[in-house]
């Protein structure tokens, strides 16, 4: 009987792309409404839905078909409990989406599925080619990939062994670097400023690699990865004095070309026509770079820019 | 012949659901069409050369059965189906007060609810009991008759149990009694031939639907000289007509009132055609063969219980009602329509004799001459797997 519930459901979804399920939802509709007034399920839906399960599992294994057949009562509750369980948190998800422009949370940064589909502009198909040759390169390969990273974001930071790999493996292809500190992480507007900073004394990548080695953005400790890297500590503080030095400007005009390329997330790679969001394997940027990769909006793992285009 | 070529039998999942309804031969379509394409106008009515030839091919109908049930064209009625038949008989007989019916405890609802409604009236219903494999027995039978039992009305074969029944012995141990018989012969007439002429029974009911015609078509028979009202008046049933009152014509003409199914019984008529054409001895060797390959896939299996015969000898026709375990008869026929098999589950319009197998419902697998014997092997496979969850 409970099965009735999560079909209803279920067709229900369905039923928007197909008049199969359609028809099948109108059955579990009935079917709803007869337990809920405690009478047997007429269509006898949940005697079908059981035993097309079950013939299924017969023709893999019978075991399993047996102990299922035994125990359905009981696992259809846990399936009907785990389904309502998983409504509410949607619920709440859709709650803070609403609430913080966030599914997970007014703190979170965390990628949010809804970005993909309900942010105007979002999503990598949304994406439009950024110009290169404006951030620092690394290698002298002709390919040029871009990078928008945030120094203060796990996957950011994540990423960038596979992506070393990858670019090891590939000397045709140079990466360019973009600043798109995401707002909720602490630090990560001076943290990017600091590394154009060192970029104006000639050490962005060794700087760079510092931020992403060592966790802690704090001005004061910026000012030491400087020093460790044999910086001139006057031009650097100088550098870092407000938000609108040339370095701090630098930063804005990157996170400004990144919302009106579209990004919503980083790290966000683009290559050879393609877009990547989040952290990929060395193989993953291979086939993108073949151009037989896809452009993955819905990457699971990047850091949410809350303002993004939308 | 090959008998294939005369249907399109579905092969996923596989038709064994002929008890139910059989599939329709391809003759019986095309005659269908030949009506609607070439000569399609109203029977009887006017001159022109559709309605005569239309007409023409719709009374050789009457003729094709009398001959297939060696009886008189003037003998048969056009009805919707068994049941309207049966129901037919019903209102068509005059029954009093305390008058008896007998009839069986293996009937299909279509033989049982038209008696027990004319409780009302004061009629009084017996039960013949059947054995435990649905057979019926003359002599139980005759113990029950008595000089009141107007209307003995079994049927020629359970659609539950398939049971092959001493038909000719019933009927004279009931005429013996001057009662009247009826024959339920929906499940009888695809699988073996009746004929009236030795089993002399005063009204015969069949379905067009099982016996490879159209749906919405069946024949009564009724005896010359046996008591029948017509159930139904009005046009096409009537000599002549007046504000006073009307005089009805003779023969079963009388009994059709309205425009009848024409192509519908032009279909039925090809449907005897085929059966004809196939041959009976042939549809009953057929038949044998898959009862005999049930029966082994049957044996095979330990989990599944069998009702009705357990030998091949008494089986009337390759329909087979069962359960898996205590496996719910319905998850049964989902799972079975899964591994490619279409079975019918549930009472089988036949709750007296459902309960009294002691169970809810049943899985019915029925088979006929477009069935063949590697499908029920693949059927014994199919239920071996559905064993393994009993
Ligand atoms: C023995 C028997 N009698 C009567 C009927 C009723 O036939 P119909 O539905 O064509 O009226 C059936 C059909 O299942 C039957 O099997």
């Amino acid at each position: 009987m409970v099965l009735c519930f999560v079909a209803l459901f279920v067709f229900a979804v369905l039923g928007i792309f197909s008049a199969k399920y359609r028809a099948l939802f109108f059955e579990a509709l009935g079917c709803v409404g007869r337990t809920l007034t405690l009478r047997p399920c007429e269509s006898k839906l949940d005697e079908r839905i059981k035993a097309t399960l079950i013939a299924h599992l017969l023709q893999r294994s019978p075991p399993a078909a047996r102990a299922v057949h035994k125990h359905f009562a009981a696992l259809s509750l846990v399936f009907t409990i785990l389904f309502f369980g998983s409504m509410i948190y949607s619920a709440v998800a859709v709650y803070n989406y609403w609430a913080y422009g966030n599914c997970n949370g007014p703190n979170s940064s965390e990628f949010c599925a809804f970005d993909a589909v309900l942010r105007p502009g979002a999503g990598a198909g949304n994406l439009t080619a950024v110009q290169a040759g404006i951030g620092p390169k690394r290698g002298n390969g002709s390919i040029v990939m871009v990078e928008f990273g945030c120094f203060s974001c796990p996957f950011t930071r994540s990423a960038q062994s596979p992506l070393n790999q990858f670019l090891a493996s590939r000397p045709d292809v140079s990466l360019e670097f973009r600043a798109f500190p995401i707002p909720t992480h602490e630090n990560s507007f001076v943290a990017a400023q600091a590394a154009f900073c060192a970029d104006e004394q000639g050490k962005f990548w060794e700087y760079h690699d510092a931020l992403f080695a060592d966790e802690n953005h704090s001005r004061e400790n910026l000012g030491q990865m400087a020093a460790r890297l044999s910086l001139d500590g006057t031009r650097f503080d100088a550098c870092m004095a407000s938000n609108s030095t040339p370095a701090g400007l630098r930063v804005q005009r990157d996170v400004a070309a990144g919302h009106a390329a579209g990004i919503y997330g980083t790290p966000t790679f683009f290559i050879n026509g393609v877009t990547l969001v989040g952290p990929q394997t060395p193989q993953e940027f291979s086939d993108a770079l073949r151009g037989i990769g896809t452009s993955k909006p819905e990457q699971a793992a990047s850091c949410h820019a809350p303002n993004a285009s939308g | 012949m090959d008998i294939t070529s005369l249907f399109d039998a579905p092969k996923n999942p596989a038709y064994f659901d002929s008890a139910a309804s059989s599939l329709t031969a391809k003759p019986v379509r095309a005659k269908m069409e030949e009506f609607y394409s070439q000569y399609r106008a109203n029977i009887h009515r006017g001159a022109h050369r559709y309605t005569k030839k239309a007409s023409q091919e719709y009374e050789a109908v009457y003729a094709k059965l009398a001959k297939f049930f060696h009886a008189k064209e003037s003998e048969f009625i056009q009805v919707r189906n068994t049941t309207e038949a049966i129901n037919g008989v019903a209102l068509g007989l005059d029954f009093q007060r305390g008058d008896e019916i007998v009839t069986t405890s293996i009937e299909h609802h279509s033989n049982l609810l038209p008696w027990l409604r004319l409780k009302e009236k004061g009629v009084v219903v017996r039960i013949l009991e059947a054995d435990d494999e649905g057979k019926l027995a003359p002599d139980k039978l005759k113990a029950l008759l008595t000089p009141k039992t107007k209307l003995v009305a079994l049927t020629a074969c359970s659609n539950v149990l398939g049971t092959k029944e001493p038909l000719e012995q019933l009927v004279k141990v009931s005429k013996d009694n001057h009662s009247l018989v009826l024959l339920d012969a929906a499940q009888q007439v695809g699988h073996h031939p009746l004929d009236l002429s030795k089993v002399k029974a005063d009204y015969m009911a069949f379905s067009g639907h099982k016996v490879f015609g159209p749906t919405g078509i069946g024949a009564l028979y009724h005896r010359e000289g046996a008591p029948l009202a017509p159930w139904f008046v009005g046009g096409g049933t009537i000599r002549e007509a007046s504000l006073e009152g009307y005089k009805l014509l003779e023969n079963h003409e009388r009994f059709e009132a309205g425009t009848p199914a024409i192509a519908e019984w032009m279909g039925l008529g090809a449907a005897l055609d085929t059966i004809d054409k196939i041959g009976y001895p042939k549809i009953e060797a057929h038949e044998k063969k898959l009862i005999s390959a049930m029966f082994s896939a049957f044996a095979s299996n330990p989990k599944v219980s069998l009702y009705g015969p357990k030998s091949a000898q008494d089986k009337a026709c390759a329909l087979f009602a069962f359960s898996v375990g205590r496996v719910p008869h319905h998850e049964v026929a989902v799972m079975l329509d899964q591994f490619g098999f279409a079975c019918r589950s549930g009472h089988h319009c036949a709750m007296p004799l459902t309960k009294r197998l002691g169970v809810e419902g049943t899985v019915r697998a029925s088979l006929h001459v477009y069935n063949n014997e590697e499908e029920v092997r693949m059927f014994g496979e199919a239920l071996q797997k559905v064993g393994a969850l009993a």
